[in-house]
C-alpha cells in the first residue's frame, strides 16, 4: 500500500517535472522563432522540419552569443550616413555604380560591426537572428547586384532603385539597432585623448 | 528701353545652365560622393522636363550630355548681337557684373536640390515634381535680380540729361552686365 502510494507520488512528481519541462522548452522554442520573424518560415523549408528548424535557429543564436559585436562610433556612424546620402545622390549619374557602392559600403559597415563577410550564407544566418525582417529586402538586393555582376544591362533602373532602397532597409537596421551607435558622451571622451 | 534685349525671357534661364555644366561633368566622372559634388552634378541636369523623360533610360549619362550640347548652341544665335569681347572688357562693378544671386540664396538653392537628387531613389515622381517647382523658384529669383539691376543701370541716364560722357560710361556698365547673362 505505502509502496504503491510512493509509486504514484513519484510518477506524478516525474509528470509534473516534464510537464514543466517541455512547458518551458516549447516557451523558449516559440520566442526563438518569433525573434526570427519571417526567417523561420524560411529556415523550416530550407531545413525540410520544424525539429530542425530549431536546431539550426538554436545554433545560429549560440554562434551569435559568439561574435564580438563591436560598437560603431558616433563618428564612424555620421560617416556611414553621410556615405550613404552620396551613394543615393550618384544614382541620378549611374545607377549601377550606386547600388555596387551601396553593397560595398554595407558589406564595410557588416565588417566593422564584427559579421563575417566572406561566408555570405554565414553572414545570412547571423544577421537574422537580429535583423530578421530586415533580411528579405537584402537577400533581394543581393540577387539584383549577382545579376549585375554578371549581366550589368540586364536590370531595369526601377530593379536597381528597389535594390537601393533594400539595401538601406539592412543598413539602417545596422546602424540604429541598440547598442550599435556608441553614445555622445562616450564618444566625446574617446575624442579628447 | 535700351534694356529690352537683354531682359528677353529665353536667354536668362541659360545662364547658370551654362556655368555649371562645366563644374558638373568634370565630377561626374570622378564619382566620389562628396557633398559638394552632389550639388554640382546636379546643376548638369538644367531642364527637368527631359529628365523626367529620360529617367528610365540606363544611359542618363550621355543622355545629360546630349541634353547640354542643344543648350549652349541656343546660346550662339544671342552671342553675335553682343559686343565681342563683353566679359573681357567688363568693368570691375559689382552691382552689375556680381553675381545675379546672393551666395546665401544659391547655397540655399543648391542645397535644395542636393536634397531632391538624393531623394530621388526614395521617390522619383515627387523628386521630379521638386525639381521643376525648384526650377521655378529660380527663375523667378533670377528675374527679380534682373529687375533689380535693370533700374540701377537706368539711373545712369534716365535722371535729368546726361552727356555723351555719361552715357559712354552707362554703356560700358550694360556691357558688363551682359557679360554677365552671357558669359562667353
Amino acid at each position: 500500500m505505502i509502496i504503491a502510494a510512493v509509486f504514484a507520488v513519484i510518477a506524478i512528481v516525474l509528470v509534473i517535472a516534464f510537464a514543466a519541462y517541455s512547458g518551458r522548452h516549447e516557451y523558449t522554442k516559440r520566442r526563438i522563432r518569433t525573434a526570427f520573424g519571417p526567417e523561420y518560415a524560411r529556415v523550416r523549408a530550407e531545413q525540410g522540419g520544424t525539429r530542425a528548424a530549431d536546431r539550426e535557429l538554436a545554433r545560429r543564436s549560440q554562434m551569435h552569443d559568439r561574435l564580438p559585436l563591436e560598437p560603431i562610433s558616433a563618428n564612424d556612424r555620421e560617416f556611414y550616413a553621410t556615405s550613404w546620402q552620396h551613394i543615393r545622390g550618384g544614382f541620378l549619374d549611374d545607377p549601377g555604380v550606386a547600388v555596387t557602392s551601396a553593397a560595398q559600403l554595407l558589406t564595410r559597415l557588416l565588417e566593422a560591426r564584427g559579421y563575417p563577410v566572406d561566408d555570405q550564407g554565414e553572414q545570412l544566418a547571423l544577421l537574422s537572428v537580429r535583423h530578421g525582417p530586415a533580411l528579405a529586402d537584402y537577400r533581394q538586393a543581393l540577387w539584383v547586384s549577382e545579376r549585375l555582376r554578371t549581366n550589368p544591362a540586364s536590370m531595369p533602373t526601377e530593379a536597381k532603385r528597389e535594390a537601393l532602397m533594400q539595401y538601406q532597409t539592412l543598413f539602417e537596421d545596422l546602424l540604429t539597432e541598440p547598442g550599435a551607435a556608441v553614445s555622445r558622451r562616450i564618444k566625446e571622451s574617446e575624442v579628447t585623448p | 528701353m535700351n534694356a529690352e534685349p537683354v531682359m528677353n525671357q529665353d536667354t536668362f534661364p541659360t545662364e547658370p545652365t551654362h556655368r555649371w555644366a562645366d563644374d558638373g561633368g568634370v565630377l561626374t566622372e570622378e564619382r566620389s560622393p562628396e557633398p559638394d559634388s552632389v550639388e554640382q552634378e546636379s546643376v548638369e541636369q538644367e531642364s527637368v522636363e527631359q529628365k523626367s523623360v529620360e529617367q528610365e533610360s540606363a544611359e542618363q549619362k550621355s543622355a545629360e550630355q546630349e541634353s547640354a550640347e542643344p543648350e549652349s548652341a541656343e546660346l550662339e544665335p544671342a552671342e553675335p548681337q553682343t559686343s565681342m569681347e563683353t566679359s573681357s572688357k567688363a568693368t570691375s562693378d559689382p552691382v552689375v557684373s556680381g553675381p545675379l544671386l546672393s551666395d546665401a540664396a544659391e547655397q540655399a538653392f543648391l542645397s535644395r536640390w542636393a536634397e531632391i537628387q538624393v531623394g530621388f531613389v526614395e521617390d522619383p515622381p515627387q523628386s521630379v515634381r521638386d525639381a521643376d517647382q525648384l526650377i521655378d523658384e529660380i527663375a523667378a529669383a533670377l528675374l527679380e535680380a534682373f529687375q533689380a539691376r535693370r533700374t540701377d543701370l537706368a539711373a545712369d541716364w534716365q535722371d535729368g540729361s546726361p552727356g555723351t560722357e555719361e552715357l559712354r560710361l552707362a554703356l560700358r556698365r550694360y556691357r558688363a552686365f551682359v557679360g554677365v547673362i552671357l558669359p562667353k
